[in-house]
């Protein structure tokens, strides 16, 4: 399974701090954005596939989480709360009427032997069916597969039931490879049926 | 590693690539931000968390013009006593909230009256027999109308009777008592206060306060003008001359009173009606658009706003169908600017014209269950939004796990936002008591919300007499013919269709089942993929039960069984047969009626032979016997007897409703009683004793050891059964053509004690002693 790996080792924001930023403590403040934003813009990046929809997104989720802080009642779950602004504003992001840019990134580096134009066309067909998704959608697919959260732990951040969360996860899911499919007379990839 | 498996991990690896860092002016920026923009202070936060529960000031508020002055005093003097005061962090918000007037507030099956100055709540109504909601005010303030139905009835939604009482719960009197009105009425006023009007899915009354009579002429929903003029949920235009309606073929309508005219405002896109659902309409304040809300088979809800003189419909906002939010409660602000659209933990403000919005978020992710028509109201200034929420702090409400251990909701709370988003939410009044979610029945629903500018009096009245609606009419059966017209409409669907595979949720489920009974329309839930499977009522059941069952067992699947908590749903044209005949459900046909050849199709033979093997489990044995009653089961847990299963011949029957393709599709019915041979109690955790109908493909179910089992629990958990006691339950159900029923046999727990829990051990895991196993009754097979 993916890891959410992204720059240095996540750690998690320490009660102290959170509470010294609740307190209207700026330069703790600081430090928790500095420990949590290149997580939160990884995450927000996957979500929009856009560098400048996902800094805003990553803008607005900190602020909102700035303006908030007073209000967070518990400081020990305050990551999965940033998390949550940052969704938030992830998907209101998406529903803007903005052109979103294709970027593409490196390659995947594919160690399998499928050859590179395999690996290209699969790109595509992922990256095409993952933006007709809903930004929900999006973000369950993320915050499983690349922040290899738990349903529990997505739901939390999606302020939804559980279950709500599971099955979004399954549509998302279904839904992209409904897409993919769609997209290719010859889907690439994922092989026959076990 | 599985299919799925692959294509996880591919999707997994592709979300790899992307930055790692995130842009350095983002955050700057925020903390820019956080510099020049301090926010309230840790004090206030401090105080909050160190308060008691909120609304424990409640009581210590003096004036009520001064209730806000008094909340920051209070929170002041608790920093100077805890010596915590730090200067110059605390500020109150700049806009206290907007607090005048009175609003009425549905709650637990009673319509409350709150002062939300003071927080003081009266219940004017306090029927414990009666669900009640949909309040509303009449234009001065003096009256409140409401919808109420027997609260011993499994569909809220339905409420037949009209009531209208002083705003104060006295003089009450039902104005009307007529089923006609569908799901979910609502309620309203003339703007010179004279018409009371109510309505739901089907149909609307009118009320004339003035002659004390009840109005027929000329007004949609008064008996005449057939479907398209059946005037669901009713709003009067702000000048009174028009009314806006939605017809049973789903087309909102405007009726105007001068001439009768009727201009029909149809979903864009050009939907047939039955693809787009209209919900209730709302009048912008200056007469000139109506908003309402439609469900698309294709699209989700969709927010429309409408001309009521062209006919032009511009859909503005589209909330996804399957993500499972929301569009509910749309209600225009006072200055007809912008409008509110309530999904799952948020109220959006969309302004008119559709380029801006925003929104706050609301503690209430019970909102999916329990959404109404009308979950919010504005202040009579605009300044301020009411919503009922759960307390921040109340337990999450998880309905994923045994549905048979209720769920108790407490701690919801009338919360004022602010429009302009300033300040914090307020909350105005705690709602006493608590609701239950026991399995699929939810708390009474109606959550509805009404905000007057008069002042009123908030007076405790003394229990009046209950104003008790007409009984529920018998069951009617309906003819063989109108059983083949539904299945010809469902396979006409099921063959044209472009709808895919959404999740329904309960409620949904519910409403769409409604349908079926109130306006001739017909709905069938499959689970997606896996089982195309029609659902319909079992026999000798009122319909509401099995939607119940059948809403808990997707409850039960989803979460556990992914792919089988989706389902698909249906709306079919209204049959020919009268609405009447069908309003009362589906009744599976009996001997020498459909079953016999006739206008339906004859369904493939299908037989229900012995499987032949018995149980292996370790804990239980079980041997069986042939009997003229049937089949018997002697069932000994660790050598001692425990209970004998007797389980009758199956009645196969041909299904009046498959939606499979082709499958023969078959009614399974069976009888089985259960005999006590010693005392036990019926452990959780075990597979106590309940009813499963395996079935053809399992597509789902790779590496999963459950099934996607139609289950049926005939004891409930913690049952004591007394030596000799004997328990019987028929079982009817649709099952697929082939496959296999298992019958569950429950462990048990000899000796019963009181006061003990006997589902878990203290480590919280199942008591392996305990665990019963499946036998198999019979297979399916075609002849």
């Amino acid at each position: 399974m993916a890891q959410g790996a992204v720059g240095d080792e996540e750690a998690p924001v320490e009660r102290e701090l959170v509470e010294r930023a609740q307190r209207g403590d700026r330069e703790a403040f600081a430090l928790m954005v500095r420990a949590t934003a290149h997580h939160l813009h990884g995450v927000a990046y996957r979500i929009l596939r856009d560098h400048d929809a996902a800094s805003d997104a990553l803008q607005q989720a900190l602020i909102d989480a700035w303006n908030g802080l007073p209000g967070l009642r518990d400081p020990d779950r305050a990551e999965a709360w940033c998390y949550r602004l940052l969704v938030r504003a992830a998907c209101r992001e998406a529903r803007r009427s903005r052109q979103v840019t294709t970027v593409r990134d490196a390659p995947l580096e594919r160690d399998d032997g499928l050859d590179l134009a395999a690996t290209v066309a699969l790109q595509d067909q992922i990256e095409r069916g993952f933006r007709r998704l809903d930004p929900e959608h999006r973000a369950v697919l993320v915050l499983r597969f690349y922040r290899d959260l738990s349903v529990p732990e997505i739901a939390e951040i999606m302020g939804t039931p559980v279950g709500t969360a599971g099955s979004r996860l399954h549509h998302a899911l279904r839904e992209l490879r409904a897409a993919i499919d769609a997209d290719a007379r010859d889907p690439v990839g994922w092989g026959q049926p076990a | 590693m599985t299919t799925n498996d692959r294509f996880e991990a591919i999707v997994a690896r592709w979300l790899e690539a992307g930055p790692t860092a995130a842009p350095e002016e983002a955050i700057s920026a925020a903390l820019r931000y956080a510099d020049t923009h301090p926010h309230p202070g840790g004090l206030r936060a401090a105080l909050l968390r160190a308060m008691p529960a909120s609304g424990a000031l409640a009581p210590a508020r003096p004036a009520a013009r001064f209730a806000w002055l008094a909340l920051v005093a209070a929170l002041l003097v608790a920093a100077l006593a805890g010596g915590a005061l730090v200067a110059g962090l605390w500020r109150p918000p700049v806009n206290p909230p907007a607090v005048a007037g009175t609003i009425a507030v549905a709650w637990n099956g009673d319509i409350w009256v709150v002062d939300p100055e003071t927080g003081a709540a009266a219940n004017i109504t306090n029927t414990p027999d009666l669900i009640e909601a949909g309040p509303a005010f009449s234009p001065d303030g003096t009256y409140v109308a409401y919808t109420a139905g027997d609260a011993a009835r499994d569909n809220q939604l339905l409420r037949d009777a009209v009531i209208l009482s002083k705003s104060d719960g006295t003089d009450r009197r039902t104005l009307v008592d007529d089923r006609s009105l569908g799901n979910d009425p609502t309620i309203s006023w003339s703007p010179d206060g004279r018409i009371v009007a109510a309505g739901g899915q089907l149909g609307a009354v009118y009320w004339d306060t003035a002659q004390d009579a009840r109005l027929t002429a000329g007004l949609p929903g008064a008996g005449s003008g057939g479907l398209a003029l059946s005037g669901g949920w009713p709003a009067f235009s702000p000048d009174g001359r028009r009314i806006a309606f939605v017809g049973a073929d789903q087309v909102v309508r405007v009726l105007r009173l001068a001439d009768g005219s009727v201009t029909a405002l149809p979903a864009p896109d050009e939907l047939s009606s039955w693809d787009a659902l209209a919900g209730p309409p709302a009048w912008t304040p200056d007469g000139r658009l109506i908003i309402f809300d439609v469900l698309r088979a294709d699209l989700g809800h969709q927010v429309c706003l409408a001309d009521p003189d062209t006919g032009v419909v511009r859909a503005q906002r589209a909330v996804p169908f399957h993500s499972d939010l929301v569009a509910a409660g749309l209600a225009s602000s006072p200055d007809g600017t912008r409008y509110g659209l309530l999904t799952e933990g948020e109220v959006v403000l969309v302004t008119i014209d559709g380029r801006s919005e925003r929104g706050f978020a609301i503690d209430g992710p019970a909102f999916r269950d329990l959404w109404t028509n009308e979950p919010f109201a504005w202040s009579p200034d605009g300044r301020t939004i009411a919503t009922l929420e759960r307390a921040p702090d109340a337990p999450a409400i998880d309905t994923s796990g045994d549905s048979y251990l209720p769920v108790t909701v407490e701690g919801w709370r009338l919360v004022l936002h602010q429009v302009d988003g300033s300040g914090d939410p307020h909350t105005a009044w705690n709602a006493p008591g608590a609701c239950t979610l026991s399995g699929a029945n939810t708390c009474p629903r109606p959550f509805d919300i009404d905000w007057t500018p008069a002042e009123l009096p908030i007076v405790q009245p003394n229990p009046g007499p209950a104003a008790t609606p007409s009984p529920v009419p018998s069951a009617t059966p309906i003819a063989c013919s109108a059983a083949a017209e539904f299945r010809q409409a469902v396979e006409a669907l099921e063959a044209t269709s472009p709808w895919d595979r959404r999740d329904v949720t309960l409620e949904q489920l519910r409403a769409a089942f409604e349908q079926v009974r109130t306006t001739g329309m017909s709905a069938v839930s499959s689970t997606s993929g896996a089982l195309r499977r029609a659902f319909v009522d079992p026999p000798g059941q009122p319909l509401p039960d099995a939607i119940e069952a059948f809403g808990a067992w997707l409850d039960s699947l989803g979460p556990t069984l992914p792919g089988f908590g989706s389902s698909e749903a249906y709306r079919f044209e209204a049959l020919a047969e009268p609405i009447a005949a069908v309003a009362d459900g589906l009744p599976a046909p009996g001997p020498g009626d459909c079953a016999s050849p006739g206008p339906q199709a004859t369904p493939q033979a299908i037989v229900a032979d012995r499987a032949g093997d018995d149980a292996t489990c370790s804990s239980i044995s079980a041997e069986t016997a042939p009997s003229p009653s049937g089949e018997v089961w002697t069932v000994s847990m660790q050598g001692r007897p425990w209970v004998r299963i007797t389980v009758s011949p199956a009645v196969v029957r041909p299904s009046i409703g498959s939606l499979g393709p082709g499958e023969g599709d078959v009614f399974l019915e069976v009888t089985v009683t259960y005999e006590a041979l010693q005392d036990g109690v019926l452990p959780y955790g075990a597979d106590h004793t309940r009813w499963e109908i395996r079935s053809g493909p399992w597509i789902y179910t790779e590496g999963q050891a459950a099934c996607p089992c139609l289950t049926e629990n005939l004891l409930p958990v913690g049952h004591v059964l007394k030596k000799g006691e004997q328990v019987s339950g028929r079982l009817a159900y649709e099952v697929p053509a082939t496959g296999a029923v298992d019958l569950n046999i429950p462990a048990f727990v000899p000796d019963p004690q009181p006061n003990r829990r006997y589902w878990t051990l203290p480590s919280g895991e199942q008591d392996p002693r305990f665990v019963g196993c499946a036998v198999h009754p019979f297979v399916l097979r075609a002849k």
